[in-house]
């Protein structure tokens, strides 16, 4: 197999100026999918919506 | 005050005016109607080796479909899950959960058993019971672990879907009930001879605190009252305690305090005695006859089991429990 000497290949930088307009819209275009299409899950803060009559108990008046 | 109800689930028999809660909050007093707040709505599921229960005679090395509400009827200061069984259903998170899932679940995962537990079952009744009646016709079995602390209807009522209990046998003094878990041990005692005459398979377990119920005068009177209640076969899990909530002040238990109330168990008649949370030849079942090792364990798992139909492997003595 054939070396590659890493020190002789140029240096690249990244930075805002290394994306180009169409990896920005890129990203902005799947970002605005993920958060279209995202669900919310929010935990039940309301137990007295999910009433079930329970077992055991009377009357007492 | 009009519409005011008393739920008979468990001996606290709260008395509730309308828009009140339960002691154990899950349970709520609407329109003069008790309702249930937690049904179908576990705070936790999870899929456990059956020997952290710990249930040693019951289908060992399989696993448990485990679910929980928030709520319970005690408030133990060692409490273990004190995050989730001293909170209101409403400061948890919870799943969307019913009965028929449940055993869609474990029928998923390749359980054998659905567990009610990690806070107090009791509290989820009306849950656990549908759930139980729905896996029995599945063939999954049922197993809880309970304080023991409910009234002798619903617990006959239950004990009919219910394959096997691990009650919490927490001391052996009404004091220790009164004072550290608000509560009192004789309807615990009371539950314990109920689930054996209704034939459920029941192992105890007692957390050995130091200072607290380490006496072994009481650990003696507690086995001795096991043995001629429960039978000699009733096995019984003395583990080990860890500083945590409100008792973060006391040490550790002592090894040493284990295997005394390990010999102490087993002088009065008991069979199987274990010693829990920690490592130790006390995890293990040994034959009663011939004294052979039978179920080697390794924390929660098995890594050798001696017992064939029901039987020891070397003598032919029968072992008791639920072994296929």
């Amino acid at each position: 197999m054939a070396s590659v000497n890493i020190a002789a290949l140029p240096l690249q930088e990244y930075g805002a100026d290394s994306m180009k307009r169409r990896d920005f819209l890129r990203t902005l275009l799947l970002g605005v999918f993920f958060i279209l299409s995202g669900k919310k899950v929010r935990a039940e803060k309301k137990p007295e919506n999910n009433l079930k009559e329970a077992m055991f108990w009377r009357k007492i008046d | 005050m009009a519409n005011r109800v008393q739920c008979e689930l468990c001996p606290n028999g709260c008395v509730l005016d309308e828009g009140q809660h339960s002691r154990c909050r899950t349970r709520m007093n609407k329109d003069g109607k008790l309702y249930s707040l937690v049904y179908g709505k576990p705070c936790a599921v999870h899929i456990d080796p059956i020997e952290k229960k710990p249930f040693f005679h019951f289908l060992p090395g399989t696993i448990a479909f485990s679910i929980a509400t928030a709520g319970c009827v005690l408030s133990c200061k060692f409490c273990q899950n004190w995050q989730i069984s001293q909170a209101k259903p409403e400061d948890t998170d919870t799943y969307d959960l019913p009965p028929d899932k449940v055993v869609t679940q474990a029928i998923a995962n390749k359980c054998r058993s659905v567990t009610y537990t990690y806070t107090e079952p009791t509290v989820f009744y009306e849950y656990m019971y549908d759930t139980a009646v729905i896996a029995r016709k599945h063939g999954i079995k049922n197993t809880m672990h309970s304080c023991g602390y409910i009234n002798e209807k619903p617990l006959r009522k239950l004990s009919k879907y219910m394959d096997a209990a691990d009650i919490d046998l927490k001391a052996f003094t009404e004091d220790f009930y009164s004072r550290i878990c608000s509560g009192s041990l004789k309807p615990v005692l009371n539950s314990l001879v109920v689930l054996k005459e209704e034939g459920v398979w029941l192992e105890l377990t007692t957390l050995v605190i130091p200072t607290l119920n380490d006496n072994m005068k009481n650990i003696k009177d507690m086995c001795i009252w096991i043995q001629k209640n429960l039978g000699s076969d009733t096995p019984i899990h003395f583990s080990r305690f860890f500083p945590h909530y409100k008792l973060s002040n006391l040490p550790p238990t002592p090894l040493e305090t284990l295997i005394d109330a390990r010999k102490s168990a087993m002088d009065s008649g008991l069979r199987f005695v274990y010693i829990g949370n920690i490592r130790h030849e006390g995890e293990n079942t040994f034959c009663p006859k011939c004294k052979k090792l039978l179920v080697e364990r390794l924390g929660y798992v098995v890594k050798q089991n001696n017992i064939s139909n029901g039987k020891c492997k070397y003598c032919s003595t029968a072992i008791a429990g639920v072994w296929s």
